[in-house]
């Protein structure tokens, strides 16, 4: 009896690995027949494979610059945030409330409207005397996304920091270490690797967040996508467009989260050792 | 002084304060993004639940299928899922039946903001479960307590309350989320802002107002959870 009534020991994603990958194939098999099977499939001119391989180098040129807005995002938000973090184990109080305002605030803010205050309420040339710095669309979705990433990685490092035996602290005040230099010498080094796997859900977080970047005039694959449907006027080729591109996002995504879940299992090893 | 003089002080123009119209406008952005965030936490967190509950106790293919459905909307942009089920769905059911059953762009972006948010919960809610103290099922065991029982006297208790504080997070995630229908030109909070600053040329003070609103509107989300979190806290765990 005790069989039927303990559960089964419910599956964790990270051994759910397989049928992610096959319900994505079946999703765009699906996708692909809807229209071939559909009414309007008859109309179509144009098989739907070909339309798809006529524009992926044009899907591809947006898709690079979707990954280089979010890699270059994810680094300028690294480093901001690192240092925010630091910032938020400081003694002063002053320093700490600013600190956390400032991740409040930017963890709070929708993504879509703080690009918009940057595309639309900041100038594209932001002028210093008689210098003009050129300020385009594209710098203001790294810019507005770094400082989203920044404010999210401020809290990893907070509670990285948090997780380190406070005896450390003491130990290195007791060999005079100052309270930087024992931060970027003893406390951060330990944290890289606990800060490893949530900072990489962070990157495929906000990865999945940049197409927005097409509603501010980037062109990105979206944008593109969108373009193709356009330029091909057939409505059969929305969900076969869509989905193509989709499944390039959800690779690089599911890469990411893989690898996350991975260094949390080896971690989880360590840890018990 | 009168609500205008104060709405335009300094070079400000908080036009939706006075002018009828932009109020108007305002007031139904706030209204279609609190109609979708309200449609879209109650949606994403029962289907969370019940997603939960199948991954834990259903079949092997309910597991497989679950699983995917997560690791699929978990890993894609939201802004290309929004479009995949109104532009291709909705074109889809339209077509289908001639025209007669059209399902409104704010329909489509309460369904695309729920599966969204609805793929994160189910991992709270998993988490939850599985954090479930092994010893509470073999005393259920030991008791022969009905499968049910187990379920609602158990698993559901604990997983809700054990499931809080990420649930929590994923709903200020979804009133976030809500901003994705601009996309699809619903008159949601952004949406509105747009329309209004493209006529009143006021961009800094719709997103100064937009701030407000949303920190509101999120603010009233985390005391809800938090209010919730302390009222079904267990005597003896936590703090």
């Amino acid at each position: 009896m005790i069989a039927s009534v303990s559960p089964a020991s419910p599956p964790s994603l990270a051994r759910l690995g397989g049928p992610a990958g096959v319900i994505l194939g079946v999703s765009l098999i699906i996708a692909l027949l809807v229209p071939i099977f559909g009414e309007d499939a008859m109309r179509a001119e144009v098989p739907i494979l070909a339309a798809l391989s006529n524009w992926t180098p044009l899907l591809a040129k947006g898709f690079a610059v979707d990954v280089a807005l979010a890699t270059a995002a994810m680094a300028l938000g690294t480093v901001v945030g690192v240092l925010l973090g630091a910032l938020s184990t400081s003694k002063n109080r002053l320093t700490r409330s600013i600190v956390w305002s400032y991740t409040q605030l930017f963890r709070n803010i929708p993504g879509l409207v703080l690009l918009f205050a940057f595309a639309f309420a900041l100038p594209y040339n932001i002028e210093i005397g008689p210098v003009a710095i050129p300020f385009p669309a594209e710098a203001k979705v790294i810019v507005s996304f770094g400082l989203k990433i920044a404010a999210n990685v401020a809290e990893l490092v907070r509670g990285a920091v948090a997780a380190v035996p406070s005896g450390q602290w003491e130990a290195c005040t007791a060999l005079g270490l100052k309270r930087f230099l024992t931060f970027r010498l003893i406390i951060l080094p330990q944290c890289v690797r606990r800060m490893a796997p949530p900072w990489m859900n962070v990157a495929a977080i906000f990865f999945t967040a940049v197409p927005v970047a097409s509603l501010v005039g980037i062109y990105d694959a979206v944008a593109y996508a969108g373009l193709a449907l356009r330029a091909e006027g057939n409505s059969t080729l929305i969900i076969p467009i869509y989905t193509y591109v989709l499944t390039w996002f959800f690779g690089v995504a599911y890469a990411l989260q893989g690898l996350t879940q991975r260094l949390e299992a080896r971690q989880h090893v360590v840890s018990q050792q | 002084m009168d609500l205008e003089t104060i709405a335009t002080m300094g070079d400000f123009d908080f036009t939706f304060l006075y002018d009828s119209f932009d109020r108007s406008r305002f007031l139904k952005g706030i209204y279609y993004t609190v109609l979708i965030s309200v449609s879209c936490i109650v949606i994403s967190v029962s289907l969370g639940m019940a997603g939960a509950i199948r991954l834990a106790y259903g079949t092997r293919i309910e597991r497989w299928l679950i699983g995917g459905f997560v690791s699929l909307f978990r890993n894609t942009p939201p802004l290309i899922q929004i479009y995949l089920f109104f532009f291709g769905f909705g074109a889809i059911v339209s077509n289908a039946t001639d025209n007669s059953i059209v399902i409104p762009a704010v329909a489509w972006a309460v369904i695309a903001v729920s599966i969204y948010i609805t793929a994160f919960n189910i991992e709270a809610f998993r988490a939850a479960i599985e954090g479930i103290p092994k010893e509470l099922m073999e005393g259920a065991a030991s008791l022969s307590l009905p499968r049910t029982a187990v379920l609602w006297k158990i698993v559901v208790p604990l997983g809700v309350r054990g499931a809080l504080p990420s649930v929590g997070n994923n709903l200020v995630e979804l009133v976030k989320s809500t901003s994705y229908a601009y996309a699809i030109a619903v008159p949601e909070l952004l949406y509105a802002s747009s329309q209004i600053w493209a006529d009143s040329l006021n961009v800094v003070e719709m997103m100064f107002a937009m701030l407000a609103v949303y920190m509101v509107l999120i603010g009233a989300v985390v005391l809800c959870t938090q209010t919730l979190e302390r009222r079904l806290a267990l005597p003896g765990y936590g703090g």
